[in-house]
Formats: C-alpha cells, structure tokens, sequence
C-alpha cells in the first residue's frame, strides 16, 4: 500500500480533514461524528490548550481566538491590532504567532486522521485561498510544520473545489469558474478540464472579504439603529455582538427578517432589504473580482460550463443573486459548501500519493512577481496567472566602477508602483569588483508549486548558483508612514482648526455644485418632482453658506446635499455600470 | 534556445491553429510534469515553449532564432502599425485621467458625474481594440506565405512582420489593462 496523505482544509471558522479511498475523497470525522472543526483555539494562562468545538463553547465567556487565518503572514501594520508589533497575537499563555495557533488546529485534525485511519500520518495537503501571497503561504506550510506534519502541497482553494467537482466529470471538456467566499477570504477562479487535466486560466480574490465581514455590518447596523457605537465595545462586547450579527446573516438565508437581538440591551428587527445595504459595497468587491477573472480569463459568462459555488457565505440568497447576475446563467450548487474544499485537497493528496491516476493540476500563480525599479516602478518578471512551477530570469549589473553590490526588492502585486505592492523582502547581489557595466549576476526567480518564491544567484563568470535568502521587508515602510503622519498631525494640532474645517467643505462643495446641474439634466427624468426640489433647495443652502463664510453651516449644508444626491449618483452609476458590462456584439 | 517547436511536438512551421498548439501542450505537460513523476527542468522549459508558441510575435521571433536569421530590434516597423500608436495612446491616456480624477473624487455624486464618461470610453476602448486585431489577423495572414517560402527567404519581411507583432501585443495588453481599470474604478465605489 502506498503511504497515506491527508488533504487538509485550513479555514477561517471551520476546517475539515479528508483521505482519499478507493479513488474517492472522504471527510475524517471525530469520535463524536463531526467532520468539521470550528477554527478557534484557547489558551489558558498555565499552558492549556483546547481546540475546537470545546474551544468555541468558552466564546464570550474567555478570549477565544478564532479567525487567525486572517492574521496569519501579515505584518502588523496589515491587522488593524490584531498583531503585536513583533507580529505575534497576545495570548493567555504569552505571545504566540499566527502559525503557531493555526498548528494547534493542524494538530487536531491530524489526531482525527490518525484514529480514523488507525496509522501514523506524516504528509499532508493544505489548501490556502488562491489570493494568499507567498508570505501567507510560506506561514501557512510552517503551521503544517508546526504540527508535525510534512505539507507536500500547498494547494488554492479554489482549484480544490474544481477538482472535487469535476472528478465525476472527467471525461468532459469544459471551462468552469470556482466561486468561493468563505469566513474571511474571496476567491474566484477560472479553469479548464479537459481529459482529466484541470488548467487554471485566471484566478482573482480579495483575502479581506468574507461572511465575518458581513457579522460585522450587522453589529454595526444594529448597534447604530441603537445609538451605539460597535467601534467603542470592550473586546467580550464586541464578540458577542458580531456573534449575533452572525447568527441573524444566518437566519436571513432562511427568512425575510430577523431580530438582532442583546439581552438587557435591546432589540433591531433586520430585514433582508437593509441587509442587501450593508452587503452592496461587499457585493461590489466580490464582482470586481469576477469580472476581473473572466477578463484575464478572456471569456464572458457564456463561455463557462458551470459556476461552482462553495463556502460557507454562498448559501446567502443575495450573492447567489450577484452571481447569476455577473456570469449570466444559474450557479451549480452541487458542491457541500463546507466540506468540498477539504475533498479536493485529498484528491491532490491522491495525486501526489499515486492513488489517483489519470488527473492533473496546473494551477497558477495569483499576483504578479517583480522587482523595484530606479524610479520606484514595478518590474513584472512573472506576470499573474502564469501556470506554476514557473521561473524568470533577470540580469543585473554594476552601476558603478568598483560597486560591490546593489539591493533588490522583490515585490508581489498588480500596481505600477512599487510602494504600493506587498514587499515580499529584499536581497543584496554581490559583485566582483570591475568596471561599469562589466560585472554581471544573474538572478534566478522561481515559483515553485506551492507557489513560494525562492532566488537563486549566478555568478555568470564562474557559472556557480547560491541560493539567495531574501530578509522580510526589516522596515515596515507602513509603520513609518504611521509615525510620520504622527507627527505630522502634532505640528498641525495648532493649526486654526476652523480654517481646516472651511477648506475641506469649500472643497466638496465646489465639486458636488457644478455635479447637481450635469447629473440633474442627465437623470433628472429619474427623479419625482419632490426629489428634485429638495436637491435644489440643499444646493442654495450651500451657495449661501459659501457666501457667509459660515464654516458649521457650510460643514453641514455640504453633508445634507451629499446625503440628498446619493439616489441621483446611485442612478448615474448604474446607467454608466451597465453600459460598460453589455456585450455589444452578441 | 531550446527549439520550441521540437519540445512540445509541434510541426516547425509558423502558420499553426491555436488548438494544435494547445493540445501539445497539453500532451507534453501531462507527460513530464513533476507530480506525474516527470523532471522539472524539462517541464518548466516546455510551458515556456507554450507561452512563445501560443503568442504570434514571440512565436515569429522564435522561428527567426531557431533558424539563425538576423533580428534587429530597432528595425523597420509596418506603416500600419505606426498609424495606431497615437490612437492607441490617447485612449490609454483618457483612461487614465478618468480614473485618477474619480479617484480624488470627493462626493458620490462628484464620482457619478465623472461616470457619464465611462460608455463613450468603453466605446474608444472597443473600437482601437477591433482595429489592432483585425491588424493583427492580418499580419498573420503572412505566415502562411514564410511557410511556403520558407524562412531563411524572408529574413527582412518576417523580422519587420515580428517587429509589428511585438508591438500590436503590447498595445492589446494596455488595452485590456486599461478596460480592467475603466471597471475597477467604477465598481470600487
């Protein structure tokens, strides 16, 4: 018998552990049935650990940490507080890293596969989502580590979902497009089947959006509706609102309204409609996203065979909705959100472990790999959505007579500019003392299938390669842009504070007035009788505002026409959004 | 170089239909990727092999190598091609004020008014676009003839042909950059 090697899917609220068996990808569950794991871990001040369903009953009761996922290879600067400055999450029992937690996860889900499979289990499959950057994946493996297992692949989710559905489907050829949005992280991807290969042709995400963001809006709202400010809660508040916020996102999937409702506190009927508000800018993203992989992808709706939905957060009715809308045809919903994932991890396992026979993966690299420029420009070497392994090679020389050596960046990310590009680090090239021009290095920048970069240097004259270690980004150019900022705002702190107030409204005003005349002759047509006089009205408010220097009359009358505007801008966006999404040709 | 055409199987020849090329691709990656116990320094030269073939500038490029023609890059570039490059500039450049000026864009309504812009840009987008590939099939129509007389005759046709292609793909990208960024800013809020 060939070894075994589990696929794990690491997630943000929950994770789930599957084997391959007899050609077919089974989820593991525990001595009591569950074949999911609530991602949350505890930590008690004497070194307890509990992990899980156990870990998650102390929520609200305890510090809990849960959604780590969110946390894990970031720096400081990215985690809005999550992370200490030293990147590491203060615990019960001390500073831990993000890995370190997610190890704890790791760990449980081995055990299951242990009891279950009654043998020892070294290697393992885990899926991070597709837009993870090569610091995120790196952490994600060391987890695997961690926990005393061997990660042989670090797999996309999505690209999982894909071969989970269409392992059934081998002999089809077809374009499908895998839509996964999750607890904390998007995905979007488009592949081609084809003979039991599975090509990824595009894929695209948001690593900050998921159903935890849509709790959130709900506490928000909810909180708001009772003038409250979820921002000013103590963290246990806080945790327990955002809970109820989930639970209620969970009933709307169900029914029309449900009540958010805090003991002692009070009680927001929600109904789906205010739900859809809160979720427009989210939906917004999520589209971006999509349109952005069909177009890489160079297909529209059309072309695709089927659009997979998994995660948890697709069982919500809007964004099944939003994409039926975007890729113009009913979602395939065949897929368990929750466990699809896990299975695809197995059948990749199953690949790897020669028990699945005839199917391949060529998955590609998410983002864009490049170097800083003179300039502060981006370099692309490895463009995005080429197929992984990959590599790209670059040639540097000295600039000056006798240099010997020069800094190079090494930056992953979609923008012309370097600074604001995700730094993956930094190395020196060494040279051999010459004249200008003449020494020469070549570097090696290679994508492995895991999709982690590794840099090899040659030395052209004597053809030797050396492995080159790139130090993590030592200043976080975030962190100093904070503290400039700083200390920018303290020498202005004295600054006549009026003046400040006045600009910023003249600003907006001189904008939104000339705004009101176009768009009123553009989708006046739109708008009742009523709307339009109230419109006029804010504006002269402002006009006389501006007039009398009055710096609070300003401030507000500028709001009010903002506030009375946004159905016409609403219109305005929506007429421009569908021109550009119709097809004209067909 | 390695012969591209060689590595992925595919007849040495310039006028090839786009899925001859794929399906050896396909072929070839199945039989050496590492996972399927295949060498990786094979695998990885022969997707690179599929990316030159796959794209007709770097394909025409690849055959003046492989037969040892000479190649100058600063060479001579089709009239036609020369034609565009101010079309092609000028809706990348109104592309590009679009989105810088939505993005400082104070109020919703300030945002919206900017988008009545966006059709007639898309429309700009579209029709430059329908212009380089109906350019670009044409170029490529002359493959077939290199084929027939075969290369080491057309040393200069074909290297300015290439120049040409380099060029059309290039813009192509810009374009479809520039219509990603036209849907981003729109759908950004």
């Amino acid at each position: 018998m060939s070894e075994v090697i589990i696929g794990i899917d690491l997630g943000t609220t929950q994770s789930a552990v599957a084997v391959v068996d007899s050609g077919f990808p089974l989820l593991l569950a525990d001595e009591e049935g569950r074949s999911l794991v609530p991602s949350a871990v505890w930590y008690s001040k004497n070194g307890e650990i509990k992990v899980g369903h156990d870990a998650l009953r102390l929520a609200g009761v305890e510090e809990v940490h849960t959604s780590v996922k969110s946390l894990i290879g970031r720096r400081a600067s990215e985690s809005e507080g999550g992370l200490m400055p030293d990147g590491r999450i203060s615990t019960a029992a001390g500073l831990k890293l993000p890995e370190e937690i997610s190890a704890e996860i790791l760990a449980v889900l081995k055990r299951i596969a242990e009891n279950r499979l009654e043998t020892e289990v070294i290697k393992a499959v885990l899926t991070v989502p597709a837009y993870f950057h090569d610091g995120q994946r790196a952490a994600t493996k060391k987890a695997g580590r961690l926990a005393g297992l061997e990660v042989v692949r670090i797999l996309s989710e999505p690209t999982a979902a894909a071969l989970s559905y269409g392992l059934d489907r081998l002999d089809e050829s077809s374009r499908v497009a895998v839509f996964d949005l999750g607890g904390g992280t998007f995905d979007v991807s488009v592949l081609e089947m084809r003979e039991g290969v599975f090509e990824v042709s595009s894929t695209s995400g948001d690593t900050d959006l998921g159903g935890d963001d849509f709790d959130e809006a709900i506490a928000g709202f909810a909180a708001g509706k009772l003038g409250l400010d979820l921002g000013e809660f103590e963290a246990m508040e806080r945790v327990q609102w955002i809970s109820e916020g989930c639970r209620v996102k969970l009933a709307l999937s169900e029914a029309e309204e449900a009540t958010f409702r805090i003991p002692f506190t009070g009680e927001v009927l929600v109904s789906r409609g205010a739900f859809l508000g809160l979720m427009k800018p989210f939906l917004a993203r999520m589209e971006s996203c999509c349109r952005r992989a069909m177009l890489d992808a160079e297909v529209t709706g059309k072309d695709l065979a089927a659009i997979v939905m998994v995660g948890g957060s697709s069982r919500i009715p809007m964004v099944k909705d939003r994409v039926a809308m975007i890729f113009e045809q009913e979602p395939d919903l065949s897929q368990h959100p929750d466990e699809a994932i896990a299975r695809g991890a197995a059948i990749q396992a199953g690949i790897l472990a020669g028990t699945v026979r005839e199917v391949l993966l060529l998955d590609v690299t998410p983002l864009s790999l490049g170097i800083e420029t003179m300039g502060g420009l981006m370099n692309v070497l490895i463009s995005r959505n080429t197929t992984i392994p990959c590599r790209a090679g670059e040639m540097f020389t000295n600039a000056v007579e006798g240099q010997e050596s020069m800094k190079v960046r090494v930056l992953q990310g979609e923008r012309e500019l370097a600074k604001d590009n995700w730094e993956l680090g930094s190395f020196e090239v060494q040279f051999e003392p010459d004249r200008r021009g003449q020494a020469r290095v070549g570097v090696e920048f290679r994508i492995d299938a895991d999709g982690i970069l590794s840099v090899l240097a040659r030395d052209v004259a004597s053809n030797v390669d050396t492995v080159v270690s790139i130090g993590s980004a030592a200043v976080d150019v975030q962190e100093a842009k904070v503290e400039q900022m700083v200390s920018e705002s303290v020498e202005f702190a004295f600054e006549d504070m009026n003046a400040r107030v006045f600009e910023e409204s003249r600003l907006k005003a001189e904008e939104l007035l000339p705004a009101v005349g176009v768009a009123l002759e553009q989708a006046g047509g739109f708008l009742t009788q009523r709307e339009i006089s109230e419109i006029q009205e804010a504006k002269e408010r402002v006009e006389k505002a501006i007039e009398g220097q009055k710096v609070a009359e300003l401030k507000v009358s500028v709001e009010r026409l903002d506030d009375v505007t946004e159905s016409l801008a609403a219109i305005l966006v929506e007429e421009a959004t569908k021109a550009i999404f119709s097809s004209p040709q067909d | 170089m390695t012969d591209p055409f060689a590595l992925i199987g595919v007849p040495r020849k310039l006028d090839l239909k786009d899925a001859d090329i794929d399906r050896c691709l396909l072929v070839a990656s199945q039989l050496h990727h590492p996972d399927l116990g295949g060498d990786q320094d094979l695998f990885l030269k022969i997707r690179l092999a599929g990316e030159i073939l796959n794209s007709p500038a770097k394909r025409i490029r690849a055959a003046i190598e492989c037969e040892g023609l000479a190649f100058d890059e600063r060479g001579r570039i089709p009239a036609k091609v020369m034609e565009y490059f101010s079309l092609v500039a000028s809706v990348l450049q109104d592309v590009d004020s679009f989105v810088s000026e939505r993005s400082k864009a104070l109020s919703s309504l300030g945002k919206a008014v900017l988008d009545i812009r966006v059709p007639g840009l898309k429309g700009d987008l579209e029709l430059v676009s329908n212009k380089l590939n109906q350019l670009n099939s044409a170029m490529i129509a002359s493959f077939k003839s290199f084929d027939e007389k075969g290369w080491a005759e057309c040393e200069v046709e074909m290297s300015e042909v290439a120049r040409g292609l380099i060029f059309l793909t290039k813009w192509s990208g810009q374009l479809r950059e520039a219509n990603g960024k036209l849907f981003e800013s729109l759908l950004g809020g």
